[in-house]
């Protein structure tokens, strides 16, 4: 079997185990509207005695669909694989890869993105509905180019995240049961990277120290391409970037990896 | 009367034995229990982002003071310690039971059921934070908006703290009784603690229709602002006695749904 055909495979079961519950896919796709109609009422409420003021550099609708879009991008670009991960080195199930002629990241990799494609394709298509709307309330034309570049500006999001998540599942090698420590920096890694509030709140100190991480390039920078207040140079830029942080963490995850498996005994239930 | 005085003894003590068995356990493993409580101030991070928020725009809701919200936050942070706590690990065990097929053995208990599997594990370490910076956020925001500390203030808000702690009960476990007919709930639970949030903020925030549904369909906003509201003397009569009632109603609601839910229970899984 070749590598295409393996892959291939492992994605369409990925995408199998995600439509089995079908009832609870839909309810997971209207909880992503939920923190937007929140946070909507919690912004209306606060620039409803000064619409024309900006807070932390946003305006009013800057900041609704900075919102919207952060919301849908969190749910896009989350992928929370190093539950599954540590799992895998804490139980032994890693022996079972470790025999078999696939990569370990591969697998991972490729039924993620099966398991996420449905939900994923719905996600963007809301963003590109809301786009859509928001071009006919200003009677602006929609700019296809900008939510092209946010397509690819998700995508390396995506792929980010997950080297970043792949990077923290190693931690499992040294610790055992580190269930709560995920979701932990699972929260953490949603605040910093802008899954709740715009980094900008965080202030311009935090903000410099998080130029210098790879966290900002994830929710917050997909969310300002499509939303607008990024300008051309800027996004290609951040693109740029973030496909040097992909290199970066996925030499780092490797390392770590490597470094864990010599601690790896394969033992377990 | 006093078969039912000497249940609710038998029950209380074996709800002692929970909390005993279950301090027991989570000391054994004691590094669980504080990583337990790191996860929990990282969700109080996540809350305190929004105090951020109120201080930093100067947030007023109409009469509501950013002092004033600090009390609905501190409130609505203490009910998610006192959730965390008695509630969170039996609603996810439920839909285990379920989809394991364990819910046998625990049929076969000469206690109630419904105590058993909803009240079984409390969890000591989750509520620590939210409770302790819940009581801080309390007691400033009562203090700034000059509220009397009087015996009535004091009974009225610990009242709708007790009413609250009941409405946590019957609304928070409504998805994982759902898992006796669709076996996995996890996206519903999601849409549940999404609500949950929603309580962050005074209720005032929302549209009109939102507070309706809120307050008279799934009582949410009941949690957490009547409270503050009777003790602020901005809540209504009307508001005031379906307050006190609802607890009663969503008691035997849930009582009902829950006989349905276990009349539907297969025991199909290996």
């Amino acid at each position: 079997m070749s590598s295409y055909e393996t892959y291939n495979r492992i994605f369409k079961l990925g995408m199998q185990s995600a439509l089995e519950y079908r009832m609870d896919l839909i309810f997971s796709l209207l909880s992503a509207f939920f923190p937007i109609m929140i946070q909507y009422f919690i912004w209306s409420a606060v620039y409803a005695d000064n619409p024309d003021q900006a807070y932390f550099g946003y305006s009013y609708h800057e900041m609704i669909m900075y919102t919207i879009f952060a919301a849908f991008t969190t749910r896009i670009v989350m992928t929370h694989v190093e539950h599954e991960m540590a799992l895998d080195i804490k139980d032994g199930h890693l022996n079972r890869y470790l025999v078999r002629p696939i990569n370990y990241f591969s697998y991972r990799f490729f039924n993620l993105i099966g398991q996420k494609m449905f939900f994923n394709c719905l996600m963007v298509c809301a963003i590109f509905a809301v786009l859509i709307c928001y071009s006919i309330y200003n009677g602006t034309p929609m700019k296809l180019e900008r939510f092209l570049l946010f397509l690819a500006a998700v995508i390396l999001a995506f792929i980010l995240n997950m080297l970043i998540s792949y990077a923290i599942a190693a931690i499992a090698f040294w610790l055992s049961e580190i269930s709560y420590f995920f979701e932990m920096t699972g929260l953490f890694v949603i605040i910093i990277s802008g899954g709740m509030f715009p980094v900008d709140i965080f202030g311009p100190w935090v903000n410099a120290m998080l130029d210098y991480s790879p966290f900002k390039l994830t929710i917050y920078f997909a969310a300002n391409v499509v939303s607008g207040r990024l300008a051309r140079e800027e996004i290609i830029a951040g693109i740029g970037m973030q496909g040097l942080w992909i290199i970066s963490m996925y030499i780092l995850s490797r390392i770590l990896w490597r470094i864990g498996m010599k601690r790896y005994l394969g033992l377990g239930g | 009367m006093y078969a039912w005085w000497h249940t609710l003894k038998n029950y209380l003590v074996i709800y002692w034995l929970f909390a005993k068995n279950c301090f027991m356990a989570q000391m054994e493993y004691r590094f669980n229990f504080y990583l337990g409580i790191g996860v929990e101030i990282s969700y109080l991070i996540a809350k305190l982002l929004y105090v951020v928020v109120v201080y930093k725009t100067d947030l007023h809701i109409g009469s509501i003071t950013p002092d004033g919200i600090l009390l609905f936050v501190g409130t609505f942070t203490l009910m998610t310690g006192i959730y965390s706590g008695l509630f969170f690990y039996n609603s996810l065990k439920i839909s285990e039971y379920v989809r394991e097929g364990t819910l046998d053995l625990l049929l076969v208990k000469p206690i109630s059921l419904q105590f058993l599997v909803t009240l079984r594990y409390i969890h000591f370490g989750t509520p620590i934070p939210n409770v302790i910076a819940g009581g801080v956020m309390i007691v400033i925001g009562w203090n700034a908006l000059e509220i009397p500390v009087t015996f009535f203030h004091l009974f009225a808000y610990g009242l709708f703290l007790g009413v609250a702690t009941i409405l946590a009960y019957c609304l928070m476990f409504l998805p994982a009784l759902l898992s006796f007919w669709f076996v996995n709930t996890g996206g519903l639970g999601m849409i549940f603690y999404s609500i949950w949030d929603a309580n962050n903020m005074p209720m005032a925030i929302y549209s009109k229709w939102a507070r309706r549904i809120g307050i008279y369909v799934l009582p949410f906003m009941v949690i957490t602002n009547f409270g503050p509201l009777l003790i602020m003397q901005e809540l209504r009569v009307d508001q005031l006695i379906w307050g006190l009632c609802v607890p009663i109603i969503m008691l035997v609601g849930f009582r009902m749904l829950w006989k349905r839910a276990i009349s539907n229970y297969s025991s199909a899984s290996g």
